[in-house]
């Protein structure tokens, strides 16, 4: 009896092992299952943050693409020499804008987005988005946002707006939604001849016509596709990518990984571009030259 | 009860389910955060993105009382708007130096201007916009007498309307979300 309490019994030592090994495997699945969930949601997080904002600054810059100015003040350089010269400049799509630097993205099919408006009576502003490689020998690919502000001093500034981005495609259409092909500004190596459309690594479009739709663009709808930076599924599954409408949207069919991928979407109203007019029935008198400018 | 208590083999199971505990709770807090910081977020951007579509209800309004009223522009001199004015600042638009000149403004809530009936009204009552409309500035933000489109001999009038999401009533500068946009016009007869 006195040496009752040194000890355990064998079956005592058996059960309390099993349930402590029960309880510690419990624990670190649990642990786990944390562990991974945490992984896929702060990596889902990280891409819906980053398309969010690039998509909000280019519909930004979509809205007030071709606004210009009423008191705009001409100067000796020719995108604002004179209204005329202005209005050559206004917005711009390269279809499939494969060149150097994995501009074209990954998949070469992605598009580069040029668009022009004044932001103050002395200046007025370029910004035109594409993609890129990153330099530092990854395969990794950003969207580049490149600003030109012309006017008293030129300036010029790059920003890389969303990385690990896939697919980035700019349609452009009518007030009647037929797709606008091409529409390219006074800068003609970019425009007409040069563009090409998808698979039939054809050129098409003629300058002027794509100068004169420059006017017509009432809608630009605008696909981003970004992966995660990490790769977070378990398994690998394929993905298949078409963003926008045949011929004029990418078609892209990625082999098995384990990222993630997501497209987000925005429809702007250019409300600078193709221009409507408020009509009273009763006056006969109607509103016209709507340009306005969206801060 | 002696030998127990000098029995050196303490358990280990009780530290390791604290420590457990403890780093499930940070991850899990964690998770509730980016969660919640995203949730936000979303949230933000929807009533930006509703002020928006109020400011431009609010510049097309403007447009319909200007169709509706041309005689007031030029029976009528332009009068200081600033009193009236409760959410849409001049200083919202920077090539405006003040709302000194403009000939006309309002306020409305979007349920006072789409039909809507339940939750949707309920909804759109959360959103309101204000225009005023004013002569085109120069390019010094002076807009004391009216400026003509280069070429013609129609006078450019600007429609400044800011979306809010609040009520038109309650809507205010500091607390909410407020939108400003313009418009340059004309009136072609």
């Amino acid at each position: 009896m006195k040496n009752k309490n040194l000890g355990f019994t064998l079956a005592e030592v058996l059960v309390s092992i099993v349930i402590g090994i029960m309880s510690i495997a419990a624990a670190f699945s649990a642990y786990n299952y944390f562990n991974k969930s945490y992984a896929s949601v702060s990596q889902k997080a990280e891409v819906s943050k980053s398309a969010r904002d690039a998509l909000s600054l280019i519909a930004r810059d979509l809205r007030n693409a071709g606004h210009i100015d009423p008191n705009f003040i001409t100067s000796s350089w020719e995108g604002i020499r004179s209204q005329t010269e202005a209005e050559k400049r206004m917005i711009g799509v390269l279809q499939k804008y494969y060149g150097s630097n994995g501009t074209g993205g990954r998949y070469g099919q992605a598009d580069q987005l040029e668009i022009w408006y004044t932001i103050s009576p002395y200046e007025r502003k370029e910004v035109t988005y594409f993609i890129l490689k990153y330099r530092d020998g990854s395969d990794n690919f950003f969207l580049q946002r490149q600003i030109r502000i012309f006017g008293k001093n030129t300036k010029t500034f790059n920003d890389v707006i969303v990385s690990h981005v896939e697919d980035f495609q700019v349609i452009l259409k009518d007030k009647d939604g037929n797709v606008l092909v091409p529409v390219c500004t006074f800068i003609w190596s970019r425009c007409g001849p040069t563009e090409i459309s998808q698979g039939s690594n054809q050129q098409q479009g003629s300058m002027l016509k794509g100068q004169a739709n420059q006017k017509l663009v009432h809608t630009a709808d605008v696909y981003l596709t970004v992966r995660s930076p990490k790769e977070i599924y378990p398994k690998a599954r394929r993905t298949k990518i078409k963003n926008g409408e045949n011929s004029h949207g990418s078609d892209i069919t990625i082999p098995a990984d384990k990222y993630y991928r997501e497209t987000f979407f925005v429809s702007v109203h250019t409300r600078n571009l193709a221009k409507h007019v408020a009509i009273s029935e009763q006056t006969g008198t109607s509103i016209g030259e709507s340009s306005s400018y969206n801060k | 009860m002696k030998t127990l208590k000098n029995n050196s083999e303490r358990g280990f199971a009780l530290p390791l389910a604290l420590l457990l505990l403890v780093v499930m709770t940070i991850m899990g807090a964690t998770l509730v955060n980016i969660t919640s910081t995203e949730h936000n977020a979303n949230t933000n951007k929807d009533s930006n993105q509703q002020a928006f579509y109020a400011a431009e209800s609010g510049i097309s309004v403007a447009k319909s009382w200007m169709v509706g009223n041309i005689s007031k522009f030029s029976s009528s001199p332009p009068n200081n708007l600033d009193s009236r004015l409760r959410f849409c600042k001049a200083s919202f638009f920077p090539n405006l130096r003040s709302s000194n000149n403009g000939f006309h403004t309002d306020r409305k809530s979007l349920n006072q201007v789409i039909s809507a009936s339940g939750d949707e009204a309920t909804r759109l009552g959360k959103y309101s916009f204000e225009y005023f409309i004013a002569y085109t500035p120069d390019q010094n933000g002076n807009n004391s007498s009216g400026k003509k489109k280069s070429g013609t001999n129609s006078i450019l009038y600007t429609i400044y309307s800011c979306g809010c999401n609040a009520a038109a009533n309650s809507c205010n500068v500091q607390n909410n979300v407020i939108v400003p946009l313009e418009a340059v016009v004309t009136l072609v007869n």
